[in-house]
């Protein structure tokens, strides 16, 4: 990929509150074409909040405003990165549409519809790009689109997605005692701050469906092309985790998905646990084509480490040649300078969101569940 | 006292006498040899306790014992030990790819039969899709466990590929061709291939068989394991 043109005014990105994973903005910050010039949050968010959200302005030298219309007004922003609680994402990307700013916002997108529309009408009405976090640009992934793209394996009729994490998530489950309460689910991520498995955090319990599950489903997306999912069946269970069970969310889920064009999927998604796997976790691709096949594990290409002393958490193979957020970065450059789309945009993710939506009610019911897809508004 | 194992196999027969006179415990006789058991491809000698390969015992023949290939496999046997040892916990999910090329059968009865097996229940819901080259199984069982297992037979002629993942409440196991493939540069593109175990089922399949033989157990358990998984294959091809 050709880098963009370097000697352009960087775009003044505000951070629109950085509490989960700080990942997205450190990502757009590394990247030449971006500069931070604030974070900013809402003034009545709660103490935590306030606190990483502060610490991060104080990193990089910029001002933490608790005043997010205030922040717009003062910084002359030209996009922000959203990266809040899970449920608020969908919000605070809209507010800044709405105030005519390029948004990159954090996974997942949104669990109602409604904001999904909400925030399409506003990024169409004044105009500007939103990049939804993914995992598309990942070395094995960026192979396997070349391989579908050159046509090694012919027309695609069938992906199969396998996407753990091998992350523990509090108390495993059974553990709870008579007459404990149960796990109060932004407690318990808040705690999980520390080792980074807080993807949940938030007020609002959401299962590995919820949070997750728009990784797998992007790759589906974007290696089919798009291809709409038409109907879907799925089993959700939480049988790893009792702060999952005590919220009545999922842990571990396996979804059937029935594409346009006669194409069939598959995906298996759990956190299921730090004991399940030396690594992050087994993530692989099995795409059946009308030529041929293929396997793609998502976490090569890797290098092993073992040494002595090596605490028992740390990853044994630890991934190389991952360019995942330069590459969503310079996408999202590219998108505002007009050359090119979002590798997986509000549209996109409002997609995912439906596919998601049917899988959680497919997993109630016990009967497949054809997926509602909102028509452009 | 060894037991005196006969064969009558329209294939393999030479992998199956090979597997057999490396158990201690058998001594490979002719079926006209006065065998104690006999391991055939159909039908039984009056008597004769006969592990039966390729075919399903028919539920009459209180003396036939269904060969479960699969569950022998090493990959499989590991599993199970693990499994058994309690060191994965209660299954969540069993995930099964099985291709082949065109001409060789996918065994969906096999794989239902390891996911029935492996999971130790009985499912309450079964859902199937497909696609031209795909046949999709999704199971769901009473306690909340999974199994997606999915079919092809249709890759470019040369190997198969298999693929088996078990996650349990304490850890999780993967078996996959995957994983066990070493590279061979002869021009070009590199090979992928693994160590040829295909045979390693058969020694301990016999194994089992004579033991039961010797136990005098009976084989009905083992029957109805595969009638109720070829059963659900019907079911969910239907």
């Amino acid at each position: 990929m050709r880098a963009t043109d370097r000697k352009k005014a960087p775009f003044r990105v505000g951070v629109l509150s950085v509490v989960k994973h700080d990942y997205l903005p450190r990502a757009i910050a590394a990247h030449p074409r971006f500069e931070l010039v604030c974070v900013a949050d809402d003034a009545d968010r709660p103490a935590w909040t306030h606190e990483r959200n502060q610490l991060f302005a104080d990193e990089f030298g910029i001002p933490y405003v608790r005043d997010v219309a205030a922040a717009f007004a003062r910084f002359d922003l030209d996009a922000v990165a959203v990266s809040p609680e899970a449920e608020r994402h969908c919000d605070l990307a809209a507010r800044a549409a709405e105030a005519g700013l390029h948004v990159v916002v954090d996974k997942p997108l949104a669990t109602r519809f409604e904001d999904c529309d909400r925030l399409i009408a506003a990024l169409e009405r004044h105009r500007v790009q939103c990049l939804v976090w993914n995992r598309n640009f990942l070395p094995a992934l960026v192979q396997a689109r070349e391989a579908l793209a050159a046509g090694k394996i012919g027309t695609l009729t069938a992906i199969h997605c396998d996407f753990y994490f091998s992350k523990d998530a509090g108390p495993p489950l059974g553990t709870r005692k008579a007459g404990d309460p149960p796990i109060d689910w932004l407690g318990r991520q808040l705690e999980a701050h520390a080792d980074g498995s807080d993807g949940g955090v938030g007020s609002v319990p959401m299962g590995e469906l919820q949070v997750e599950g728009i990784y797998p489903l992007a790759y589906i997306r974007m290696l089919t092309g798009g291809a709409r999912v038409g109907r879907v069946f799925a089993r959700t269970t939480a049988h790893f985790h009792q702060a999952h069970a005590d919220n009545g969310i999922d842990d571990l889920a396996t979804v059937t998905l029935e594409m346009e064009n006669g194409v069939v999927g598959s995906l298996c998604i759990g956190r299921i646990g730090a004991a399940a796997h030396p690594d992050i976790g087994e993530i692989k691709l099995h795409l059946i084509g009308e030529k041929g096949a293929m396997v793609i594990s998502e976490a090569r290409p890797e290098v092993a480490i073992h040494y002595r002393g090596q605490p028992p958490l740390e990853f044994k193979h630890r991934r190389i040649a991952d360019e995942n957020n330069y590459l969503l970065a310079e996408n999202f450059a590219r998108a505002i300078d007009g050359s090119e789309r979002p590798v997986l945009d509000a549209r996109d993710a409002r997609e995912i969101c439906a596919i998601v939506l049917a899988a959680i009610e497919s997993g109630k019911s016990g009967a497949p569940v054809t997926v509602s897809h909102r028509e452009n508004p | 006292m060894k037991t005196r194992l006969a064969f009558q196999l329209d294939e393999e027969e030479d992998d199956y006498r090979a597997a057999a006179s490396r158990i201690g415990a058998v001594e490979v006789v002719g079926a006209d040899e006065n065998p104690d058991a006999l391991v055939a491809s159909a039908g039984t000698v009056a008597g004769l306790p006969t592990l039966l390969v390729g075919a399903i015992p028919s539920a009459a023949f209180g003396n036939e014992f269904a060969a479960l290939p699969w569950r022998f496999c090493p990959q499989v046997r590991a599993i199970r030990a693990s499994l058994d040892a309690g060191q994965l916990g209660r299954p969540g999910l069993l995930r099964l790819h099985r291709w082949s090329p065109p001409g060789c059968d996918p065994g969906k009865v096999a794989a239902v039969d390891l996911a029935l097996w492996l999971i130790g229940e009985q499912p309450d819901a079964t859902h199937r899709t497909r696609s031209v080259k795909n046949d999709v199984i999704h199971l769901g069982f009473p306690s909340g466990a999974m199994a997606l297992l999915d079919f092809a037979d249709t890759l470019p002629a040369g190997d198969g590929y298999h693929s088996l993942c078990l996650v349990g409440s304490n850890g999780a196991a993967y078996a996959d061709d995957h994983r066990d493939r070493n590279l061979f540069f002869t021009g070009g593109a590199p090979g992928a291939t693994p160590p040829d175990f295909s045979k390693a089922c058969l020694r301990p399949m016999l194994e089992d068989f004579v033991t039961a033989v010797r136990e005098k157990r009976s084989p009905e358990h083992t029957t109805r394991d595969l009638l109720r998984a070829r059963q659900l294959v019907e079911e969910a091809m239907a």
